[in-house]
């Protein structure tokens, strides 16, 4: 632990004192007469911000000064750290932060934390300048208008107005208190809001459309809960029902999802990625394709390897982890309006039919299909040129994703290339530099 | 695992299961594993060989597999006597057998190698890098687990 | 599996005698199966091995009691295959039949060329195991 409580811990009954002999007390406007001993309740007051607020004195334990809190790995982003005081370990919370309002975050910079107790819980808030203790008659509080800004309502137990200045009162327990929060019905409606909508809409097109949204997807999702907003004209909590959420998971969708790909993204792919192959491989150029589905993606990129590298075999491993999918992918077959017209049908196909294509056998003999688990791509026994997985953080956590990565980078050669989903977004992958491509997401391997 | 071994192996286990332990064969949903891990008490180990090397493991618990042996015997069985063993072995070997028949005639050239029953909790598989298909099972006796593990050559 | 056979006891030759039966197989369950099988039938299981060395030498030990051989292709010490080649080397009127799993058709061929008379394939289906081996016993 690195705490370094000051020494001279505040003591709010000092500073209550302190503020009555400086004879500041309370005028406020319509309890001007009453005797400044007759008070329903205390609160004390500080700044976040520009903006004065205040708690109820009986929520708070002490108020301590404070530097270097113990950081904690992956928590909330207002979560400063925790601080050990005599013994208790107690979580720092930086208010504005959590309110979103503008605050500095230093963080060796001495604190004032006043140290709140909710039920049985203690928690340091970081405030920036706490200034006074103020006693109040319960007719000074107003209720909060909702021209507040920055502050959600339902967080403010009300605003009293002292000696011309505003103090929004908030309401700690129900801002720290589960129970509490259970029992409000009322939804927010402010900027806040954006956010829990956006969890919510989250949450249900997972369920719905049984994909997940994590971090290296999140950000495409951000954009395109926007549009949906916006075009529902979103005001309260957002429904989606199993199609619509479905309709935003195919939002994500990479282009040519389900489909042969075609130009001008075949182009894209054959100047990124084939033209790099073609200068690293040798004869042989070894692929594999992750979530290859049916095997549309599969059969795309032999194709687009066999015509774009002359002379060159193509060695494919084609994994998905649908078995009824990957079970048709071996017997493949499209109607010839299927088949974009940058692919020879002679080549690749045999005509079933009056309008019916199958793949050639010899084809399928490249590509060796496997009933495969993503998160397992150690247990391979050789190694990859390039790997083609477009959004597959779609179809698996963020640390199931991230085991894929790794195991990726463990059997991609040095100079392969990983080719990921139009619409993924990774922030750093070891080993690898991302190729810099308006079209795909493309990271190139030491 | 290749694609085209999925439904053989699937298969012959649902159809020697049914034909000689219990027609009320439930196969449930098929899921991979990291390697093969067996744990449920009793496992039946055979090895693949041929073009790929292999193995099929079945798992099932000690009471499981003295039900099966019971039913296919037509008598009780209490302990894991010589004809238990023997039995609960011949099952496997039915079931590997019958899926390897049906590769062969799709072209995949297998063998199988004598199987050999394990009971203990924890038994360690050595050279176990490869995936694993499961196909969990429920029989009127108990569950059991296939798990098949193939590598190429 | 039950039978609808209407001949009963085709393991009794005419003469009022059963048939004499041996049989080798490393498989406790799959000669309990066939004794039991056999003997609803009549035959009379003259002796078990379990493997082929054992059934090699309870071959000679018995002759010329045994009418029948049911042979395991896969056993160890000696398979099934090699037991086969010894005891038509030691007598090549004895009637053997092959039982084997699915998946060893190559072996099986390779019996039925050396000599064996039949096969049975498990699992094991009595009215199959009895027609099979009554079809070898008369051939």
């Amino acid at each position: 632990m690195s705490d370094s409580i000051a020494a001279s811990n505040l003591n709010y009954k000092d500073l209550m004192q302190r503020q009555q002999s400086n004879g500041r007390f309370v005028s406020a406007g319509s309890q001007a007469n009453k005797k400044s001993h007759e008070y329903d309740f205390k609160i004390v007051s500080f700044m976040l911000g520009q903006q004065y607020y205040a708690i109820d004195i009986m929520a708070v334990k002490e108020i301590i000064n404070a530097s270097r809190f113990t950081r904690i790995p992956n928590a909330l982003d207002f979560v400063m750290g925790v601080l050990n005081i005599r013994g208790e370990i107690i979580p720092i919370i930086n208010l504005a932060k959590m309110f979103h309002l503008e605050s500095d975050d230093a963080a060796d910079v001495e604190r004032q934390i006043i140290v709140i107790k909710i039920d049985s819980l203690s928690i340091g808030l970081v405030v920036d300048k706490i200034s006074q203790v103020i006693p109040l008659h319960k007719s000074d509080i107003q209720p909060p208008s909702p021209l507040l800004g920055g502050i959600n309502e339902r967080y403010i137990a009300g605003v009293a107005e002292i000696n011309s200045r505003l103090y929004v009162i908030l309401d700690i327990e129900y801002i720290f208190s589960d129970k509490e929060k259970a029992k409000h019905s009322t939804l927010p409606q402010d900027t806040d809001l954006n956010e829990e909508f956006f969890t919510f809409f989250c949450n249900q097109t997972e369920e719905l459309a049984n994909v997940h949204i994590n971090e290296f997807n999140r950000e495409a999702f951000t954009k395109i809960y926007v549009d949906y907003a916006k075009e529902t004209n979103l005001t309260q909590m957002p429904k989606l029902d199993g199609a619509t959420a479905q309709n935003m998971a195919a939002k994500f969708a990479s282009q040519y999802t389900g489909v042969m790909w075609d130009k001008p993204y075949t182009d894209y792919f054959t100047e990124a990625v084939i033209r790099h192959l073609a200068t690293v491989c040798s004869d042989e150029i070894r692929v594999l394709n992750v979530g290859c589905g049916s095997g549309y993606e599969a059969y795309t990129l032999y194709c687009l390897l066999c015509d774009q590298i002359h002379g060159a075999s193509v060695r494919m491993l084609a994994a998905d982890s649908n078995l009824s999918s990957i079970s048709a992918a071996p017997n493949f077959e499209l109607s010839s309006s299927q088949i974009p017209s940058w692919i020879s049908k002679d080549k690749y196909f045999v005509r079933l039919g009056e309008n019916s294509y199958k793949i050639k056998r010899e084809v399928t003999d490249q590509i060796y299909f496997e009933f495969h688990n993503a998160t397992n791509i150690e247990s391979y026994n050789r190694v990859f040129d390039l790997v083609v997985a477009r959004d597959l953080s779609l179809a698996m956590s963020a640390d199931d994703f991230r085991s894929f990565l790794a195991g990726v980078s463990s059997k991609i050669v040095s100079g392969g290339v990983l080719v990921l989903g139009d619409n993924e977004h990774i922030t750093e992958l070891k080993g690898f530099d991302k190729v810099e491509n308006n079209h795909l997401i493309i990271y190139r391997k030491n | 695992m290749r694609v085209e071994y999925v439904n053989p192996f699937v298969e012959s286990a649902i159809q020697v299961l049914s034909s000689t332990v219990s027609e009320y064969v439930k196969r449930e949903e098929l899921f991979l594993r990291p390697k093969m891990c067996p744990a449920m008490g009793v496992t039946v180990i055979v090895g693949l060989a041929g073009q790929i090397s292999g193995r099929v493991i079945i798992d099932m618990s000690r009471e499981t597999g003295l039900k099966i042996a019971s039913t296919m015997n037509d008598e009780t069985l209490t302990e894991y006597d010589e004809l238990v063993v023997s039995t609960i072995t011949e099952l496997a070997n039915m079931i590997t057998g019958k899926a390897v028949t049906w590769l062969t005639e799709l072209g995949f050239q297998f063998d199988i190698t004598p199987p050999a029953l394990f009971i203990g909790d924890n038994i360690q598989i050595s050279g176990n890098n490869v995936e694993v298909m499961v196909v969990p099972i429920e029989l009127p006796q108990g569950r059991l687990e296939i798990s098949i593990g193939i590598k190429e050559k | 599996m039950s039978g609808e056979r209407e001949e009963h006891n085709q393991g009794i030759k005419k003469d009022g005698t059963p048939y004499k039966v041996l049989l080798v197989d490393d498989s406790v369950f799959i000669r309990k199966q066939l004794a039991q099988i056999l003997t609803s039938e009549g035959y009379e299981i003259v002796g078990q091995a379990n493997d082929g060395v054992e059934g090699v030498d309870l071959y000679k030990k018995l002759a010329p009691n045994v009418d029948m051989v049911t042979m395991d292709i896969t056993m160890p010490n000696l398979d099934g295959i090699s037991a086969l080649e010894q005891i038509l080397a030691f007598d090549k009127k004895a009637k053997i039949i092959m039982i084997t799993a699915l998946g060893k058709e190559e072996l099986v061929r390779k019996s039925l060329m050396i000599g064996a008379k039949n096969y049975i394939v498990k699992p094991l289906d009595r009215n199959k195991v009895l027609d099979r081996i009554i079809s070898a016993l008369t051939k």
